[in-house]
């Protein structure tokens, strides 16, 4: 065909053919400039090329839903990643802000046709704003103090538990926000000060290293990963959690040295840190022969599925043993709903309705394992939560470093939730808990909010637990076999 | 005969032969429009005629209207000028049909009644029902986009254009669309010309979407006891799982004046709701149960009708321009058109107005389309019919709607406007108009505005 | 980096927040769903009809282009900034106005999301009926620019179907409002004129949109094949048979595996072809029309012809179908497709043109057919860092495009003509269309500032074709 010409010219190319083209995009058809990014692990060619721009991914991420700007869509920061990686954009303010400001929510993966890993490429991204960006002094500092100085160590949670326990018990908290004197403070601090959870007593520690036998027969033999902070302030949905599994047969071994599993500092960018928290994990729980290694934190069990990708490339020794850890690795509804679960439930008359935390839903792709776990109880009408796929705000530490925002999606999260007239919210991760209950308190309303685990016990009858678990002196995890 | 005539028909014989020109008063007069009569009447072959007469009439300054059987030609403001009545009757070509495909390509000349008989032999039919009825050309139905009540399930000439070409006063055909059923290459020029009534260029050819014939027709009959009985029937059938063609509620007069003459004579006494389903046997079955439960509901009882018998009472509703004026001479036919939820209360308020007025007003609304025609049958003087008119016009509009005068004597026409007042679109609308027909040669006067 | 004084006095209008002008901004707004690249200088984002006459006015007194963007999902470039200026996005426009179920009418800002407006009235019992794949994200403003379609255009119609007035902002910025709330409101139909005019005529700040009731019955087949030619002939079969579904929708197995292994959505890994056919309505008329139709899919010799059984395996199928392109997008580094229209009793030639076609330049072709109304979507597989092949596929996709203007069809039947297909518009139209078109596009649009060098081409065609490929995003 004679006619017709071929135009394989790249787009840069093409651009600079069409009539009146503007001065930037000339700027742009300049030899391409060096890489933003620093030595290590970068967004690769192989991982972006996936992503077709065709943009379905806009409407389902919080950010771009709220801010309305391209630069907060995940098409948009995907973009930015390959611009900086082209020398087009610098690894700078701007593009900080924009991936910062990503909840990692990770709804855009649902959403996208092609298979992009954009919460690989966005953790990946964060590890090099951690290593080659400079953040001003207070903010590193807070991030070191937080992330490096508190998290990895039992006995530092374990003192900070115990003040705060103490800051709350006293009364000396609500005279504190009655006071109004945090407003004199910079930023938000007012308002990220009511979010402080509740610390509960006993920690969870204590249960370091116990077993909880199973009810019954014993049909499996599980490991529980407990949490960091969750020992402080979950411990008792960490209880209900060891009894419903008990409940279904199954022997919950606690291990002793296990620890922060990393996911905050995955999420951080804080990927050398994150290695390090995750052997010591894959070493505990590989040592034993567990049948599932269990998280109730969806957030925890994305990124503890997710631990081979940080062996992809530094560590790699280390790669097998992840997967091996990975695979064996199940959030509590999903090997719930993977067993045949004890359906002895009492009869619970309540309207409910269940958001999915966005690292059960998008990253684990559960959706279906709590509904049915949820559909087992009699008596139980739950209703379909609009946008139940949309993140509340929570997303780890996001409702305390990005308050404002977090604060507009959680007020429209609490708008769909008033929609199903539903008396009780249920979800299956701690943040999102956290976050609901500030949604709640904020209406003055009387709904609890409760993780699905939490309703199973309840359903189950707690108190009719034969071994009266409260009172358990458990065996040594590990040598009661 | 003047000598501008002279040059007119010599121009025009010139272009499409001695024997497609005809200038006899008996063939002016009966296309006459509003009192107007044309100089001549010009039959054009072909798009090249059409396109070489435009072009010479709109160079000797003339001023042309396009039509076929005249059956749409009461409709619209007086014209300001008119010289050359451009009969497409002899362009009835069919270009391009393929049944299979369900499309056709037509000349516009071709009528719609021969055009449905055409496409039925392979089960298809253009789905409308429009004023003029089989008698109506191809032409005047997109160049109207007139619809009847099947507008409720089936849409519009709007809807079922795939394409068309147009001649231009400049004397060139342009092409808009084109022949497959998804196309969304370049602008919709289409869209402009369907409804411009002949004022932007002339229709030369049209490609439709065709539909298959329904495999079974039935009609139904609630008589509705009051008007608000009918609304609520309206609601419960448009809000349930059925479909109706067409759905039309008629105020006693209507209904007893489409009835008269046909085996369904009857006296009414009611509002009447006349509804058509379709499908097999099975399917007309369950709608007959579901409109029994409904009717039964509101308390009407339901009469079911073969299609064959209802056909006639159809054509009635939906061509009243065609036999109304013979037995009412005097008839002025309105059309309002406004939201469709509001249909009930126009119609409650019209027969208002014409009972303060003593006049007798046959009220039929199109259910579902939002779109009424109101006959006012007494032989009234001008200046009530005038005063009526507007305080009907009034009624629409404070229902959100607009009312055009269809059909009235054209002294009542010079003093009110056909189509009602225009909006903020106007003056893009002007020059819209100017860009096709810059010297006002096509039906000068006549549409939106006076244009 | 300083503003202009432009960005200042936009700034002044809408807000610091509202205007986007920093390098690092505006890049974010250079694309859309086709790769060919723009930035604009400055990207506003407006919350009132107000807004945008006060940015069209600033734009008008400095001659500067001004382009209307919903969420950048079109895939002919209709959105990006060819020659810089001002984009208008409208992320922020997003209000459901109104919603009049009785009147099934509804009120939207442009920016309001397809789905969205569906997901709003779903309750009541009515969806908004065009469905563009990416219904999920793509705005009615957008699908209006573009009249877009979507697999259950076949029964139901395209977007310009589905609107009945709009409030538009013309370039001087005079506010007009188009159609009406009801049908049919005498005057020339500027709605069906502006629908589908890619932004070249106004701003569209308002619409008001038909909504449909929700049928009572949908069924869902799937038809297998062995033989790919098998699945146009029985399209072609339904079609002369005077069966209109909803949706028939075809994939072939090349498409089918790639979508398969993405999404698990139950087609057969090892099938030459596909048909995904709904049927609704009535519960009696759904259960006859899908009996038909099956029958018509065996004596054309369907392996096996499936009715889904659940919302859920529906759902499923459609999720499969929707997310067909991005499922080629994953077993290769960029593709382009093609939106080609031909009569239906075409098809299988078609496809084995298109067969024949990969062939010669050794390519690998998917097809996606909303067969039923014609509309081809074949997607060509490439790496646009192999030079070779990008040859290779712009001539391929010349020929394709080539036969379907052979056949008596269209360069585009619903992604619009934009930049990608601009000068290709003399293949099916003649100097004289286009003269008209460019008049009438003066009319609204005299000093041709808004959406420049699109839909129209810039030049006349020396005897040459330009397909603009996609290159997905990266190169």
């Amino acid at each position: 065909m004679a006619y017709l010409r071929s135009a394989l010219a790249t787009q840069k190319e093409m651009s600079v053919q069409s009539e009146g083209t503007n001065a930037l995009v000339s700027e742009r058809t300049g030899p391409a400039s060096r890489s933003g990014y620093g030595p290590g692990e970068a967004p690769t060619f192989d991982f972006y090329s996936k992503c077709i721009r065709c943009g379905l991914c806009l409407n389902s991420c919080p950010t771009y839903r709220e801010l309305g700007v391209e630069m907060d869509s995940p098409r948009g920061r995907i973009y930015q990643m390959i611009q900086v990686e082209r020398g087009r954009l610098p690894l700078s303010e701007s593009f900080v802000r924009h991936i910062d400001l990503c909840l990692d929510c990770r709804a855009c993966e649902t959403a996208c046709p092609s298979g992009v890993e954009y919460g690989r490429l966005v953790e990946v991204a964060r590890g090099q704003i951690a290593q080659y960006y400079k953040r001003p002094p207070l903010a590193s500092l807070l991030r070191r103090l937080f992330y490096e100085d508190l998290l990895p160590h039992r006995r530092r949670l374990e003192w900070v538990g115990r003040f705060l326990r103490l800051y709350q018990r006293s009364g000396l908290e609500r005279a504190v926000l009655a006071s109004g004197i945090l407003k004199l403070f910079p930023g938000r601090l007012a308002d990220v000060a009511r979010l402080a959870p509740r610390m509960e007593k006993p920690f969870f520690y204590e249960r370091l290293g116990t077993v909880v036998p199973a009810v019954g027969p014993r049909r499996y033999r599980v490991a529980f990963l407990a949490g960091c902070m969750a020992n402080l302030c979950y411990a008792k949905l960490n209880e209900a959690t060891g009894r419903v599994l008990a409940r279904n047969g199954c022997d919950v071994v606690i291990p002793e040295d296990q620890g922060c599993c990393g996911a905050l500092h995955v999420h951080a960018g804080m990927r050398d840190l994150a290695r390090e928290l995750a052997k010591r994990n894959i070493r505990t729980f590989l040592a034993d022969g567990y049948d599932a290694i269990i998280s109730n934190a969806a957030g925890c069990g994305s990124v503890l599925k997710e631990y081979p990708l940080l062996f992809e490339e530094k560590d790699h020794d280390f790669y097998e043993s992840a997967k091996a850890f990975s695979a064996r690795l199940k959030d509590v509804t999903e090997f719930l709903a993977g067993i045949d679960f004890n359906r002895d439930f009492a009869v619970m008359k309540l309207r409910a309705t269940y958001q999915d935390p966005c690292h059960l839903g998008h990253a684990q792709r559960i959706r279906s394992a709590p509904r049915r776990l949820l559909a087992a109880i009699p008596g139980l009408e739950l209703v379909e939560l609009k946008e139940a796929e949309i993140c509340c705000g929570s997303a780890g530490v996001y409702n305390v470093v990005h308050n404002d925002l977090a604060e507009r999606l959680l007020a429209a999260k609490m708008q769909r939730i008033d929609e199903t007239g539903a008396d009780l919210i249920l979800t299956a991760n701690p943040g999102c808990l956290l976050q609901l209950r500030a949604g709640v308190a904020r209406t003055d309303n009387q709904r609890r909010v409760l993780h699905v685990i939490e309703l199973l016990d309840e359903a189950y009858g707690a108190q009719s637990h034969p071994e009266g678990i409260e009172h358990y002196d458990g065996q040594k995890a590990g040598r009661g076999e | 005969m003047n000598t501008a005539v002279e040059t007119m028909q010599r121009e025009f014989v010139a272009i499409v032969g001695a024997s497609h020109v005809v200038s006899e008063p008996a063939a002016c007069s009966a296309l006459s429009v509003d009192g107007k009569a044309p100089q001549c009447v010009v039959y054009p072959a072909s798009a090249a005629d059409v396109t070489a007469v435009l072009r010479c009439a709109a160079e000797l300054g003339l001023a042309v209207i396009p039509c076929r059987n005249g059956t749409k030609l009461g409709t619209g403001n007086p014209p300001r000028r008119y010289d050359v009545a451009l009969s497409l009757k002899d362009m009835n070509r069919v270009w391009h049909y393929e049944p299979d495909d369900l499309t056709v390509t037509v000349e516009p000349g071709m009528k719609f009644g021969d055009f449905q008989h055409f496409v039925g032999r392979q089960g298809l039919w253009l789905p409308l029902d429009p004023p003029g009825g089989a008698r109506a050309s191809l032409g005047g139905i997109v160049a109207t986009n007139a619809t009847g009540p099947l507008r409720l399930y089936y849409g519009a000439p709007r809807d079922m254009v795939l394409g068309m070409k147009i001649a231009t006063v400049e004397g060139k055909v342009v092409k808009a669309g084109g022949r497959v059923v998804k196309n969304v290459a370049g602008y919709d020029i289409a869209k402009l010309l369907i409804g411009s009534y002949g004022t932007l260029g002339v229709i030369v050819e049209t490609s439709f979407k065709l539909f298959p014939l329904p495999a079974g027709r039935e009609t139904f009959v609630m008589p509705t006891g009051t008007l608000s009985i009918a609304r609520d029937l309206r609601r419960r059938i448009l809000h349930s799982p059925l479909t109706p063609l067409r759905m039309v509620l008629l105020n006693p007069s209507a209904a007893e004046l489409t009835l008269a003459g046909t085996p369904l004579e009857r006296p009414v006494k009611e509002p009447e709701i006349w509804l058509e389903m379709a499908g097999s046997p099975r399917v007309l079955e369950r709608c007959h149960g579901e409109l029994e439960g409904l009717a039964k509901a509101a308390g009407a009882p339901l009469q079911r009708l073969a299609s064959a018998d209802a056909e006639n009472v159809w054509t009635g509703i939906s061509d009243l321009q065609s036999w109304l004026p013979g037995r009412s001479p005097g008839v002025v036919i309105l059309r309002a058109l406004l939201p469709d939820a509001a249909s009930e209360e126009l119609l409650s308020r019209a027969e208002q107005e014409a009972e303060n007025d003593k006049a007798l007003l046959a009220g039929f609304a199109q259910l579902g389309v939002g779109v009424l025609h109101f006959c006012l049958l007494s032989e009234a003087a001008t200046p009530a019919v005038l005063g009526l008119i507007r305080r009907l016009r009034g009624a629409a509009e404070s229902l959100g709607g607009v009312l055009i005068v269809e059909r009235c004597h054209w002294d009542i026409k010079d003093r009110v406007d056909a189509w009602g007042s225009p909006g903020d679109d106007f003056a893009v609308m002007k020059k819209v108009k100017e860009t096709w027909d810059p010297k006002g040669t096509l039906s000068p006067g006549r549409f939106l505005g006076r244009a | 980096m300083k503003p202009r004084p432009l960005v200042r006095e936009l700034t002044r209008l809408l807000g610091p927040d509202a205007v986007l002008w920093r390098t690092e901004d505006v890049m974010l707004y250079e694309y859309d769903g086709l790769s060919v690249t723009a930035p604009p200088e400055a990207v506003v984002l407006p919350s009132t009809t107000e807004h945008v006459v006060g940015i069209v006015k600033l734009a008008a007194r400095e001659g500067v282009p001004v382009v209307a963007r919903g969420a950048g999902t079109g895939l002919s470039g209709g959105s990006v900034a060819m020659e810089g200026g001002i984009v208008i996005g409208f992320a922020r426009m997003k209000r459901i106005i109104e919603i009049d179920i009785e009147n099934l009418r509804a009120r939207v800002q442009p920016g309001v999301v397809n789905m969205d407006l569906t997901l709003a009235v779903g309750d009541q019992g009515c969806y908004f009926a065009p469905d563009p794949s990416s219904q999920k994200a793509c705005t009615i403003g957008g699908n209006v620019a573009e009249n877009a379609g979507g697999p259950h255009t076949l029964a139901y119609g395209v977007t310009t179907n589905h609107i009945l007035g709009l409030e538009v902002v013309l370039p001087d910025g005079e506010i007009i409002h188009t159609g009406a709330r009801f049908w049919d409101r005498p005057g020339y139909d500027l709605t069906g004129f502006v629908v589908g005019s890619e932004g070249t005529l106004g701003i569209v700040t308002e619409i008001t949109a038909r909504l449909s009731r929700k049928p009572e019955a949908v069924k869902t087949l799937l038809a297998i094949y062995d033989d790919v030619l098998d699945a146009p002939r029985t399209v072609a079969a339904i079609t002369a048979r005077r069966i209109t579904p909803a949706a028939l929708e075809m994939m072939d197995g090349f498409t089918l595996r790639a979508v398969e292994a993405a999404f698990h959505a139950g087609f057969p890994m090892d099938s030459a072809a596909v048909l995904l056919i709904e049927v609704e309505g009535l519960r009696e008329t759904v259960e006859d029309d899908a009996d038909q139709i099956e029958a018509i899919c065996q004596e054309n010799h369907a392996r096996e012809v499936r009715r889904a059984k659940s919302a859920e395996e529906r759902d499923l199928l459609w999720r499969g179908r929707k997310n067909a392109f991005g499922a080629l997008g994953r077993i290769s580094p960029n593709y382009y497709v093609q939106d080609g229209v031909i009569p239906r009793t075409r098809l299988p030639e078609m496809l084995g043109f298109i067969g024949q076609v990969g062939q010669k330049y050794q390519l690998r072709i998917g097809n996606i057919f909303h067969a039923g109304d014609g509309n081809l979507h074949p997607l060509l597989m490439f790496d646009a860092r192999d030079k070779d092949q990008t040859v290779r596929v712009t001539k391929a996709a010349g020929e394709i495009m080539a036969k379907c203007v052979e056949m008596g069809g269209s360069l585009t039947g619903e992604h619009g003509v934009g930049i990608e297909k601009r000068d290709l518009m003399p293949l099916i139209f003649s100097a004289d269309d286009l003269e008209m078109m460019q008049k009438l596009k003066a009319v609204f649009n005299p000093r041709g500032t808004l959406n420049p060098a699109k839909l129209l081409p810039t030049t006349k065609m020396c005897g040459e074709i330009r397909v603009q490929i996609s290159t997905g995003g990266v190169l």
